[in-house]
């Protein structure tokens, strides 16, 4: 080898060494906390990270952005960091972020694309430390079997952002509530058919319910139109508020006790954690209740006022939505534009039937067995068609706060999805009272009439 | 800076060497492994060894831990009655000359918990099946190597908590071996290397039998509670012992586990009581396991005086079949293979047998000084759960699914653990009710 060469070669091994190290020097720097934090705008983030168990514990341990937010090293580290990289840099210079739906991006759904399990368990290898709870173990359990389909993220979701909530049985939703001002003494009598309130005896819990007229029409979608005819009925002016349904809570809740029970009814147990995701209760639509529940809460309601309330079935739903938006093609006072969770039925204008919310804000259970074809027609005229065949999935209409706008039809069905809705509970068996994994259905009531029907 | 990335750079020279090195010894590790199985424990510093449970079968393990190799030492005994301790306390020192301080006795149904607080490295749980998975947990929480006995768990629940415990103890390190011997013998390993090669083609099916006389019954004495009477006649009662066929049928069970590769997806079975004379149990079973590809085992269990006896296990393949034990034949029924035996072997029936209850503390030891675990929790819960749905089937009438079983509610047993009347339902299974 010639001298020239030996040179050559030298300066080539300084070259890379010096691309190495400006390389490792780079990563470094944009591996900082603060680098991530001189562009992303969200300042919540930084604030809520420092109020997790993240930053804030015993032992003084900081656990930067990027050991959650980017693979361990060596197991996709720099294709994931180049993507976030380019991405991020993208958004930054031509989006603007005040856009963004910061609230939606922390539903588990997208944290679990932005938080990498292998980093998570690059800190945590231990599912089953000594002192894990009792619970922990079921839920790990749970993990451990159903590990492909599960993320960490999906149970520690606030984990690495805001205050640990350590997730227990929700018995403070069962305290009643002493500063009652109103308390009703007997429920409504229905003496003509014309809309009511409801009053729901020994508590302050009232409702509305609007009378919808039978009629011939057709239910289906576009060339598989249905021909039947319907009796009258009432409908629920709102979705079942949380008012109405912690009432049911309180009076049949059950864990394993019936002495509590009503009539038989034995009800939900506590829910784990807030089942309001935190979004407030009151008159906002109570939710996560699996379609037992409803029905459930149907009988619980039906004793408590001496009446037959029921699921619509979806033949009355879509009826009522066929007369409600008749005129209407612009739908942006009836839907709230919110698109991280519920809102209040005052947030929207009511319906030319006088219903708010037919439309978005929760996808309301139907009484019918989901079924592919749904109604199907006969040699004469369907009278108050109902799908009850066996199968653990209901038709849900209305579309929520997370559906598109072309989901807002009266001809739009969609069905509950189960054993999707329930992947994240680890009891043996699973929960029959609440979904662990769905945050935007609920329901409204029925009532035929006359009564007797 | 270089200094970093030389140091980087040799760290994963030396990694990648090493693990270059380990694939290599682990490769030649495992060729090896069968012929080489240790006659005895490497030395060490001493192994304490607590002992949860002395009947019969707690005092063999005890002894088979002495056994196993230097400085091996069994320091403390626990059992829910005094008399089994101090009988298991005199055979230790008659046969092994072993004195067990009387501060290390611990008789209730606590005692293990005191056997696993006595400065043991090593818990030996041989104790009625019903009680093992509460001492697993305490052992493996408490940091100890553990043998247990098997089977594991007699419900669904008590599987899930052994499944648990398993997975902790190897995130922990530990070691953990389980009394299904065959999977400790020279020739049931040979046999399995040569199945697993393939020399039988694909597995299309099994038989296994654990047909014998009546096993032995306890009858309760005035002096004694209802609970002193179970547990001393544990082999009789479903919540104590799982019934014979997880009790004792375990052994066929798991060995169509280990050389099918996994457990069955289904079960359906029949079972009677004709003869027992005591208890709740059934004495006969009769399961159609279904394995993944439409395998079938089948499996039959007795334990009545007076009819054909058969222990044995038998696993066809597309090309041939073998007795799992030692044998290995053609399609046809001509013998291909036959592991070789010593004289004193061909003229000792038990030879491997016997041996083999060493061998598992042998195993155990030498997996704890060489610093290389040893976990098979998993696979004896799942043996144990396979028996389990088996009996739940014959039980019921009904067949029963893997994942059914798996997330079953499915506990017996009293709540309470008081001497004293028994709160558990006492009645013999009827079918299709």
């Amino acid at each position: 080898m010639g001298y020239k060469k030996l040179v050559q070669l030298l300066l080539l091994v300084v070259v890379l060494v010096l691309i190495g190290f400006l390389f490792k020097k780079a990563d470094a720097y944009t591996s900082t906390d603060e680098y991530c934090n001189s562009c992303h705008v969200h300042d919540h983030s930084h604030s809520s990270w420092m109020e997790s168990i993240h930053y804030s514990n015993c032992d003084g341990e900081v656990v930067s952005c990027v050991a959650c937010h980017l693979p361990p090293k060596g197991q996709g580290y720099y294709f994931e960091k180049l993507k976030a990289g380019i991405h991020d840099l993208y958004a930054y210079h031509f989006k603007d972020s005040s856009s963004y739906n910061w609230q939606q991006k922390s539903l588990p759904e997208y944290a679990r694309h932005h938080t990498f399990e292998t980093s998570c368990i690059k800190c945590h290898p231990k599912l089953f430390p000594a002192d894990l709870s009792e619970n922990g173990e079921i839920a790990h359990w749970h993990y451990q079997q159903n590990n492909d389909v599960l993320h960490c993220v999906d149970c520690h979701l606030n984990i690495g952002h805001g205050p640990t909530v350590k997730a227990s049985r929700n018995y403070q939703i069962l305290q009643a509530d002493s500063s009652v001002d109103t308390t009703y003494v007997a429920s409504a009598i229905i003496e003509d058919f014309k809309d009511f309130t409801e009053t729901i005896p020994e508590s302050d819990v009232a409702f509305d319910m609007i009378a919808v007229n039978g009629g011939d029409t057709s239910v289906g979608v576009s060339d598989k139109k249905v021909e039947m005819r319907l009796s009258p009925f009432f409908i629920g002016r709102i979705e079942v508020s949380w008012d109405e349904y912690v009432l049911f809570l309180r009076e049949t809740e059950s864990e394993g006790r019936t002495e509590q029970s009503l009539d038989g009814i034995s009800g939900a147990t506590p829910p784990w954690g807030n089942p309001d995701q935190g979004w407030g209760m009151g008159q906002r639509p109570a939710i996560t209740m699996t379609h037992h529940a409803a029905t459930v809460y149907c009988r619980w309601l039906s004793v408590r006022t001496g009446k037959k309330y029921r699921l619509p079935t979806e033949a009355e739903w879509a009826f009522a939505a066929q007369l409600a938006y008749k005129d209407l093609n612009d739908l942006s006072e009836y839907v709230s534009d919110v698109e991280a969770s519920t809102v209040e039925p005052d947030d929207v204008k009511a319906d030319a039937l006088g219903l708010k919310h037919l439309f978005g804000n929760v996808k309301e259970f139907c009484a019918d067995t989901y079924t592919e074809v749904g109604y199907q027609p006969v040699d004469s005229i369907l009278w108050n068609p109902i799908i009850s065949s066996e199968g653990k999935n209901h038709v849900l209409k209305g579309g929520s706060f997370k559906s598109p706008p072309d989901n807002f039809r009266s001809d739009f069905r969609e069905s509950t999805q189960h054993d999707k809705w329930m992947k994240t509970d680890p009891q043996i068996p699973k929960s029959i009272w609440w979904y662990s994994d769905c945050n935007d259905v609920g329901f409204r009531i029925v009532l035929s009439y006359p009564q007797t029907l | 800076m270089s200094n970093y990335s030389r140091r980087d750079f040799i760290n994963r020279a030396v990694l990648a060497g090493g693990v270059a090195l380990a694939a290599g010894l682990v490769s030649c590790e495992a060729k090896k492994r069968i012929k080489d199985l240790r006659s005895a424990a490497p030395d060490g510093p001493v192994l304490k060894a607590g002992l949860v449970g002395c009947g019969a079968r707690g005092t063999g393990a005890a002894v088979n831990f002495l056994d196993a190799g230097p400085n091996l030492e069994v320091v403390a005994l626990g059992d829910v009655f005094d008399d089994k301790l101090q009988e298991c306390r005199e055979n230790l020192k008659e046969e092994k000359g072993v004195d067990i301080d009387s501060e290390k006795c611990f008789v209730g149904f606590d005692a293990f918990e005191k056997v696993i607080d006595s400065g043991v490295d090593i818990v030996l749980l041989a104790t009625p099946p019903y009680f093992r998975p509460q001492h697993f947990e305490a052992a493996v929480k408490a940091g100890k190597h553990i043998f247990m006995e098997k089977p594991v768990a007699v419900d669904p629940v008590g599987i899930r908590s052994i499944l648990i415990n398993g997975i902790r103890a190897k995130e922990m390190g530990l070691s953990v071996v389980t009394g299904t011997i065959k999977r400790h013998q020279p020739d049931y390993l040979a046999t399995y290397d040569r199945v697993k090669s393939g020399v039988i083609g694909e597995i299309v099916s099994g038989n296994c039998y654990y047909n014998q006389g009546k096993l032995w019954h306890v009858n309760p004495k005035a002096e004694w509670t209802e609970l002193e009477a179970m547990v001393r006649n544990w082999v009789n009662w479903t919540w104590l012992s799982g019934d014979h066929i997880v009790e004792q049928h375990i052994h066929n069970l798991d060995l169509m586990n280990w050389f099918i590769g996994t457990h069955p997806d289904k079960a359906t079975g029949f079972g009677s009581r004709q003869r027992r004379a005591t208890g709740d149990q059934y004495d006969n079973f009769s399961i159609d396991y279904i394995y993944p590809n439409q395998v079938h085992v089948h499996s039959m269990c007795r334990q009545i005086n007076g009819c054909t006896n058969n222990v044995s296990d038998l696993i066809r393949g597309t090309y041939g079949y073998t007795n799992c034990e030692n044998t290995i034949f053609d399609a046809t029924g001509k013998q291909r293979w036959k592991y070789p035996l010593t004289e004193e072997q061909q003229n000792d029936r038990w030879y491997f047998f016997w041996r083999a209850f060493i061998q598992e503390h042998i195993d155990l030891v030498t997996a704890i000084r060489t610093n290389q675990s040893i976990n098979e929790a998993q696979q004896i819960a799942e043996s144990s759960l396979t028996a389990i749905m088996g009996r739940i089937s014959a039980y019921t009438g009904k067949t029963t699914t893997w994942d059914e079983m798996l997330n079953s509610e499915i506990h017996l047993g009293p709540k309470h653990f008081i001497m004293g009347d028994v709160n558990v339902e006492k009645s013999i299974p009827i079918p299709g009710v």
